[in-house]
């Protein structure tokens, strides 16, 4: 009995010290918890949604809907023969009914995840400073005016950025808006609070393309109440970051887009009346720089990255002359991807003046400092330029520059305003907003108003800068501004796809077989994208 | 235990009053002071303190036997042993101490070093010679003398020495001599010692004898490990495989890791490349989980280590294995517990099965010293996979371009390709330009290690020191390793009731090792051996920077890793210790026992790649990382025997894990000076982070025995760990589990089955091989070349999960063991059946999620799976003769595996999971009712053979998501493979079946082994295969095959499509001629079954031959054994694989396995080595 006892003691003394001070034992030193504790570091917060609108080398958000846009459009055509992988293809033949993008292709997708990325990445800052304002409260402790001015212009910033991930969402994956619909269509999630736990998120709900527009411009409309017009951040470049300026000018390329082009006249009319930018530079000034050198005065908003990030954009690489391997822009550092595949269409070629119908220069090419300094003209492959019987001059004139893997029998213009900085090619600056687009817009909306004059001096503007004559009230045409916005803003955030929403004109076919193609007319109810498969497989939202 | 009436070596607890024993002992107080080594017998140094009363004279001698080396050898017919005594002595001989207890009693005694003979006065008797007078004084006598000696040669005090069938009997003296008196006819004479075979040696005409004790190495009554206690392997009824040291030398190991392959059945070790110090994968029993880490839970000497790489890889190295630091001399044993009975014990660390080491110890008996030297010599055992030469690859990519229109091959073009591409080629220059990469990077690896163990052993206590050096150059250039370690195992008699033990293992490695990449970006070494090396290019140049080919451009493997150009250092440190402590406790048969255990692995990375490879100017990183465990644990034993025939064993305790972690690393970019460090760079980024895990677990176990034959146990764990909120932080792991032993039972009858035992048990263990922090929502920072504008950001890292709880694996497991003639054959044969329920499921994320794709994933409760298999495994003695002896051992498993369900979402839309593997590349599913890890892509069709295009089988999905053909043949246009991707069913890298077989043969002074290990069952995804086989644009290395065994002509009957260039072929998806080039994949993105092989292999894993140096020659060098041998290990592997080596490991992430460009031969490794013991 004894021994018993002696052995129960025993067994309870070890059992009970073992188990003494449970909670404690488990105590984390280190708990997981919000990272921003100070203003100085909410900064890191904003400054992510920049960072994932260029998203990674093939997944790029702004590059994604670059490239689909363009090759969509009217405007450029796939060179037979060339080396591109299969959604290139699928692009340009205009495949987004029929097509579902597999794991592999992975550039719609990544992008997809990248705009998602930047709406959890703004709702959780937005959360922590709008549960503070509920509350009455500041968002940190013992903060200075200051601070609270620069909270506030952060919050404008989260909502700009928001705005801008669903806008380019909503571009690719929902309907185009329909200013005469009902815009019910309901294609993918809205995530307008910080969500939690799985459970959530696997149970989203689809929004209207009616509340995403809503929601969009709520959300810039917010951000121009609160962002000033000018300040000075830590970046290098100061553009990179965005004002009140920056905010109107993308309401109202939203504006624009739904068809509320009086609410965007008064936007733009804003920006440009600001005299904060200017069209002073060269076409290519705003193209040629990296962070630190400046910025072209024609600049609202631009992505800009440091002399050594790895987070740069290859994808216009696809569409453009220059590859991102590109040193110093032309010249003996030019080089080309062998997957580069779209070029301007010849149609549209003819259309501005820069060909002729037997594809010799056009007339107005020469002229146009754009001709010479964004884009390029190559000739036609003659014949093998490594051979030892290859005379040089029969095909391209430039020297030491890479050919294409696949000869191209036809002159050919290509886009040549990606990857031109001299210091690091990869890593130029990225317009997202310039003034040129500001005047083009308002270009056109005065002249669909029926103000020649006001259209006409907005043209000449950039006109102007591109070393061309003016063109009267007199003589404009819708075609003019039209012609004039594709050799400005061609590449760039699929303007041209854009353009002809806003203007509810058809999407020609370019150069494409008239026999298998039909131009895509308002109010192109179809002409969207599917969500990536990953997206229905795991979200009920889709059953 | 049975009392030998004649001899007592020591005294039974049971045999007195516990507790008036535990009063009477308050008075006493025993010390014998243990003098310097001195010329003087132990008897001399000793001095004795005595102080007791009324005690008999039986309890004294055992308790100085006990607090002493003196042994008392008496008879106890004329020893009146309970006769009581009192005395108080200080600091008095042995002697004085006998002549007060002896006083007034007819009892002599002589004393000879340690042994104390008593017999009656009159008798004179010599030094180890028994009380023949007592034992018959009618018969006549005759003497037999003798030695005794283990297998290595050193003589062995203390063995008793028995006339059989009698009591009389003696032990060895410290010469390990014996002389015995016995009956002229007397006819055998029984040797017996701890832990050794019982030898019986019949006595013939012969006076002396030399006599060899075997070590009891596979015998029923050999002691086994387990979870917190050891076991008779007679009594284990879990399933346990075992590995003594004899089996861990064979093949003369580089890690633990490695002794496992082929020698347990269900063990699967995946040995992967030759380079020092890699890791290996293991896996028992297959996979038991989908997303928490699959590995086993080891322990060193009761202490769970760190396992698993430890990285900090900058570019591609490969990891350093914590385990391969442990040095295999120094293993005792190992122990796989792989059933439930088993490793339930370990609770919520149990469910991959648990590895017990257990190191070496100093052995009762003279000081020892063992020396082992090897060294030896290494190739790679295979690195022609296919490549072609330059003028194949000219001519394969000049077909290429024809084909597709655009003229010939250009060499300039690929190299302006690349960037920082310094100097160019001509075509005629690659034509005259054959560079074999494998051959370049390349060398004949070496080693050597010398191995010094020094251990001895007494009454009081052991140690044990081993040291080590080992020196590797590996098969690659410059990739060099050197490891030292320490091992220290001491285990005392501190007290009279308290044993202590201390064990401490110091490891430390300095690999420099090779960046491995492909691609770009100052990638190097290996990697671009099988990606963009291509056959023509130079490999120096007189003009290039550092006398090397274009190394900016980052294609030249040999400029990639000169350290010239790049170094990558590692050092690691692993120190393991270990205390521990057991108190007799006054009751019988219980005991308390406690182990401290500290395991600290640290390590300094350190890599720089200069200028000369990078365009925008030098990179440095340097990085830290280290992780401490400290575990400390209490438990009881104990033992009871109740009227002989119940035996119960009751272990309960508690046990606690601390761990934590510290990571650095530091880059700088565009550095400034010619030091390979980060310094003072241009650019400059880093971070720390640090982790945090406790584990506390309760843990009781209870096994009964009935009659020697009939097993009963139960244990029970309660287990909570800081990985879950508080709420879920307890579960209860428990266990049954019932044996018989059918030969023991009277109506059993057949007498050449020698063992029929029946086992089965039922348990539940868990999981903790689980990210900590999973539980909340957790943020990180970027920084440095990554973010915008090189300034810092926050983001969410991850969604965590406040309700999850541990996931359980419930174990069914039934078996057999068995023995045939006398246990000369021997084995096992078992069922197990596993099925993980509320599985610690990474769930798949929608992309709206917002997460970055890498993290994309939530941790939940959900899903099911299940996995069983059969395991044999036999071991044969087929000859077992004095000077030959011939062991045969074989082993087999196999292992099948179900997912049962998953997340709701993705069973309602029968999709599975979809997770990348290499590459980032996804080639499996997921999905219920399929095995885990199902490879999952296009399926080949072969070649049209009319128009040369590659061809697949069109695919319908089925209403319960699976995929069957529909009879149509498609052309592998990039969007058809993306679409009708086929779930290969029964396809995955888990092998159907595996084991291996081992033999062992010694004959006189040589013994010779062989050990094989196969796999079948399993596939392989070839990436290499595939991106050989794709000829994009000139970049990448290509495949003879595409030269010889692809289509050129309409009418042509091959396995190979028409070579093009980039897979572009002029037939769309339906297989119209189109103008345009129509897509047909990638060499990575559109996997496809053509690639996909069969990963079956037989290797041929070591073969070695020793030869043991006549011990004549040796004994007046005072040497006792000495054993030269060869070895060669990975001498041959029999597989249609196409690769350099079907050992890949298993993705954890997608389930596959892959080839891939930074997959590396094994090395085949000869060495030469000997082993002395002294």
């Amino acid at each position: 009995m004894k021994n018993i006892l002696i052995l129960i003691v025993a067994l309870s003394l070890l059992l009970t010290s073992g188990s003494c001070k449970n909670d404690s034992f488990f105590e984390l030193e280190r708990p997981n918890q919000y990272p921003w504790n100070t203003v100085s570091e909410l900064e890191l917060a904003v400054r992510l949604p920049y960072l994932l609108l260029m998203g990674n080398a093939w997944g790029s958000p702004v590059g994604a809907l670059s490239l689909r846009g363009y090759a969509e459009s009217d405007i450029s055509q796939y060179l037979n023969g060339i080396t591109g992988s299969s959604y290139y293809n699928e692009y340009y033949t205009r495949k987004w009914e029929t097509t579902v993008l597999s794991s592999s292709d992975k550039e719609l997708e990544l992008a997809f995840s990248y705009l998602y990325q930047i709406s959890t990445a703004t709702n959780a800052p937005l959360k922590l400073i709008t549960d503070a304002e509920k509350a009455g409260t500041d968002v940190f402790t013992n903060m200075t005016i200051t601070e609270r001015e620069t909270v506030k212009r952060y919050k404008g910033e989260l909502l700009f950025m928001r705005a801008v991930g669903y806008w380019y969402l909503a571009r690719t994956w929902a309907p185009p808006y329909n200013p005469d619909g009902s815009n019910d269509s309901k294609n993918f999630v809205l995530n307008l609070t910080y969500v939690n736990g799985a459970s959530e998120i696997k149970n989203g709900k689809l929004a209207t393309v009616e509340e995403v527009y809503t929601s969009i411009v709520q959300d810039l409309k917010d951000a121009i109440d609160v962002l000033p017009t000018s300040y000075v951040t830590s970046e290098l470049s100061q553009r990179s970051r965005v004002n009140k300026y920056a905010a109107e000018a993308m309401l109202a390329r939203i504006y624009f887009y739904m068809g509320k082009n009086v609410l965007a006249k008064t936007l733009l009319d804003n920006v440009i009346n600001s005299g904060m930018y200017n069209l002073n530079d060269e076409p290519i000034a705003a193209f040629n720089k990296i962070a630190g050198e400046g910025s072209s005065g024609e600049i609202l908003w631009e992505i800009a990255l440091s002399s050594t990030s790895t987070k740069f954009d290859r994808i216009p690489t696809i569409f453009s002359k220059n590859a991102y391997q590109a040193n110093g822009g032309r010249g003996t550092n030019w080089s080309q991807c062998a997957w580069a595949c779209f070029t301007l269409s010849n149609s549209t070629l003819q259309q501005i003046g820069w060909m002729n119908k037997d594809l010799s220069v056009g007339p107005n090419a020469t002229t146009d400092k754009r001709y010479t300094q964004t884009f390029i003209r190559l000739e036609a492959y003659k014949a093998n330029p490594w051979s030892a019987s290859a005379n040089p001059t029969e095909y391209w004139t430039w020297q030491n520059t890479y050919e294409t893997l696949y000869p191209i029998p036809v002159p050919i213009v290509w886009l040549d305003k990606y990857y031109r900085a001299t210091t690091s090619g990869r890593r130029s600056n990225r317009p997202m907003l310039r003034l040129a687009e500001m005047y083009l817009t308002r270009s056109i909306i005065s002249f669909k108003d029926g103000d020649k004059k006001g259209a006409a001096e907005d043209l000449n503007v950039v006109r102007k800068r591109a070393g061309l004559t003016d063109i009267s009230s007199a003589d404009i045409t819708e075609l003019a501004i039209e012609n004039e916005r594709i050799i400005e803003l061609a590449g760039e955030n699929a303007d041209r796809i854009y353009y002809l929403i806003a203007m509810r004109k058809p999407i020609g076919i370019g150069d494409r077989d008239a026999t298998k193609y039909s131009p895509i007319l308002p109010p192109y109810s179809n002409y969207y994208w599917q969500v990536p498969e990953i997206e229905k497989q795991n979200n009920s939202a889709y059953k | 235990m049975e009392k030998i009436p004649i001899f007592y070596f020591s005294w039974q607890w049971k045999s007195f009053n516990v507790i008036s024993l535990a009063m009477k002992l308050l008075t006493i107080m025993i010390f014998v002071g243990s003098m310097a080594v001195s010329a003087s017998t132990y008897s001399q140094r000793s001095k004795i303190n005595l102080k007791f009363e009324n005690l008999s004279l039986a309890e004294i001698l055992n308790s100085i036997e006990k607090n002493s080396e003196f042994i008392f050898v008496y008879n106890a017919n004329f020893i009146n042993s309970d006769l009581k005594r009192s005395i108080s002595v200080k600091d008095e001989s042995i002697e004085k101490v006998l002549n007060l207890l002896f006083q007034g009693e007819n009892v002599s005694y002589r004393i000879d070093d340690r042994q104390v003979f008593l017999y009656e006065n009159e008798e004179l008797k010599s030094p180890g010679v028994a009380n023949e007078g007592i034992i018959s004084e009618q018969l006549q006598k005759k003497e037999i003398t003798g030695i005794v000696k283990d297998s290595k040669g050193f003589t062995l005090p203390g063995v008793s020495v028995v006339l059989k069938g009698t009591t009389t009997g003696i032990i060895t003296d410290t010469n390990g001599k014996f002389r015995i008196l016995i009956p002229i006819d007397a006819k055998t004479l029984v040797f017996s010692f701890v832990g050794m075979k019982t030898q019986e040696i019949t006595i013939t005409g012969k006076s002396s004898y030399d006599i060899i004790m075997v070590d009891e190495a596979v015998g029923l009554d050999e002691v086994v490990a387990i979870g917190y206690g050891t076991q008779k392997k007679k009594d284990v009824i879990g399933s346990v495989a075992s590995l003594s040291y004899e089996d861990v030398k064979r093949t003369a190991p580089v890690s633990v890791e490695s002794t496992l392959q082929g020698m347990a059945a269900g063990v699967q070790v995946n040995s992967g490349s030759g380079i020092p110090g890699a890791p290996q994968q293991i896996k028992i029993r297959g996979v038991g989980s989908i997303s928490s880490g699959t590995d086993p839970l080891w322990i060193v000497d009761g202490i769970p280590v760190t396992s698993g790489p430890i990285d900090n890889s900058y570019d591609g190295e490969t990891s350093q294995s914590i385990l391969a630091m442990i040095n295999p001399n120094d293993i005792e044993s190992i122990q796989i517990l792989k059933d439930a009975a088993a490793t339930s014990i370990y609770g919520s660390r149990g469910s991959n099965g648990v590895i017990l080491v257990t190191t070496k110890t100093g052995k009762k008996g003279q000081t020892k010293v063992d020396v082992d030297i090897k060294s030896g010599i290494s190739n790679w055992a295979k690195t022609d996979i296919g490549y072609a030469n330059n003028k194949d690859y000219i001519a394969i990519m000049d077909r290429a371009f024809t084909n597709s229109g655009a003229g010939l091959y250009s060499v300039e073009n690929s190299i302006k390709q690349l960037d920082g591409a310094t100097e160019t080629m001509t075509r005629e220059e690659a034509l005259a330009t054959n560079t074999n990469w494998a051959d370049v990077l390349s060398r004949t690896g070496s080693f050597y290690e010398a191995n010094l163990a020094v251990s001895q052993g007494s009454e009081k206590g052991n140690s044990y020191l081993s040291l080590k050096y080992r020196d590797d150059k590996s098969n690659l250039k410059f990739n060099n390793m050197k490891n030292f370690s320490a091992n220290v195992n001491l285990n005392y008699n501190l007290l009279k009731s308290v044993d202590m033990g201390f064990h401490l293992l110091a490891a430390y490695t300095d690999n420099d090792r090779l960046k491995s990449g492909d691609g770009k970006a100052g990638a190097g070494g290996w990697g671009q051996v099988n990606s963009n090396a291509l056959p023509w290019m130079k490999v120096y140049d007189p003009n290039g920077l550092n006398g090397y080919w274009n190394s900016r451009a980052a294609v030249n493997p040999l400029a990639g890793v000169d350290p010239i150009n790049a170094q990558s250092n590692l050092k690691t440190i692993n120190i393991l210790s270990g205390l521990n402590g057991v108190w007799h406790t006054p009751i019988q048969g219980l005991s308390l026992k406690g182990e401290l255990g500290m395991n600290y692995v640290a390590n300094g990375g350190r890599s720089w790649r200069s200028s000369a490879l990078l365009i925008n100017g030098a990179v440095a990183q340097e990085s830290k990382f280290e992780i401490s465990t400290t575990n400390y644990n209490a438990y009881f034993n104990y033992d009871a025997t109740i009227s002989k025939i119940h035996v119960l064993n009751v272990v309960a305790g508690v046990e606690n894990t601390r761990s934590l972690s510290h990571n650095m690393i530091m880059r700088g970019e565009a550095l400034v000076g010619a030091f390979p460090e980060v310094g003072t760079p241009n650019v400059l980024s880093g971070n720390t982070a640090m982790g945090e895990s406790y584990l506390r677990g309760f843990f009781s176990r209870a096994n009964y025995k009935l009659l020697d034959k009939y097993y009963a146990g139960v244990s029970v764990r309660r287990d909570g760990i800081s990985k879950f909120t508080s709420a879920n932080r307890w579960a209860t792991f428990l266990s049954g589990s019932l044996g018989w032993i059918v030969s023991e039972e009277k109506f059993f009858k057949f007498k050449p089955i020698s063992l029929l035992k029946l086992r089965g048990s039922f348990g539940q263990t868990g999981n903790t091989n689980i990210p900590s922090g999973i539980t909340s929502d957790s943020w990180g920072i970027n920084s440095g070349t990554s973010t915008l504008e090189g300034k810092n950001n926050t983001f969410l890292n991850s969604i965590g999960n406040s309700d999850i709880k541990w996931e359980t694996t419930n174990s069914l497991d039934a078996g057999i063991d068995y023995g045939l003639f006398n246990n000369r054959i021997n084995g096992s044969l078992a069922y197990y059946q596993k099925k993980v329920s509320d599985m610690l499921l990474a769930v798949t994320l929608p992309p709206s999620a917002g997460i970055s794709e890498g993290q994309n994933y939530c941790w939940q409760n959900i899903g099911d799976m299940k996995s069983g298999g059969v395991e044999f495994n036999v071991n044969a003695a087929i000859v077992s003769k004095t000077t030959f002896t011939w062991n045969l051992g074989f082993n087999i498993s196999t292992n099948y595996n179900k997912v049962l369900a998953l997340d709701p979402e993705s069973d309602a839309n029968h999709v599975g999971m979809l997770q990348s593997g290499e590459g980032g590349i996804n080639r499996t599913i997921t999905k219920a009712g399929l095995q885990w890890g199902t490879y999952y892509m296009a399926e080949y069709a072969g070649v049209d053979s009319e128009k040369g295009i590659p061809l697949i089988y069109e695919v319908k999905k089925l209403e319960d998501g699976t995929t069957a053909h529909t009879g149509k043949i498609i052309p592998a246009t990039a969007e058809n493979m993306s679409i009708n991707r086929m779930m290969l069913q029964s396809k995955s890298a888990l092998p159907k079946l595996l084991g291996g077989f081992n033999t062992n043969i010694n004959y006189k002074n040589f013994d010779f082994g062989v050990v094989l290990s196969f796999v079948t069952g399993n596939y392989i995804y070839n990436r290499l295969l595939q991106s050989s086989m794709t000829p994009n644009q000139g970049m990448l290395v290509a495949n003879k095959k595409l030269l010889t065994d692809s289509w050129t002509k309409a009418g042509d009957k091959t396995y190979w499509p028409q070579v093009v260039a980039g897979l572009l072929y002029n037939y769309d998806s339906q297989g119209n001629p189109t103008t345009t080039g129509v897509s047909y994949g990638s060499d990575n993105n559109t996997p496809s079954s053509q690639y996909l092989e069969k990963g079956d292999y037989l290797k041929l894993r070591n073969v070695s031959l020793g030869y043991n140096v006549p011990k004549h020659l040796l004994s007046k060098y005072e040497i006792g054994n000495v054993r030269v041998y060869v070895s060669a290990s990975n001498l041959l592997t029999i597989t249609k694989f196409s690769g350099y080596n079907p050992e890949l490991e298993i993705d954890q992430a997608s389930g596959g396995s892959y080839s891939s460009f930074t997959s590396m031969p094994t090395s085949r490794t000869f060495m030469i080595g000997l082993n002395a013991n002294f």
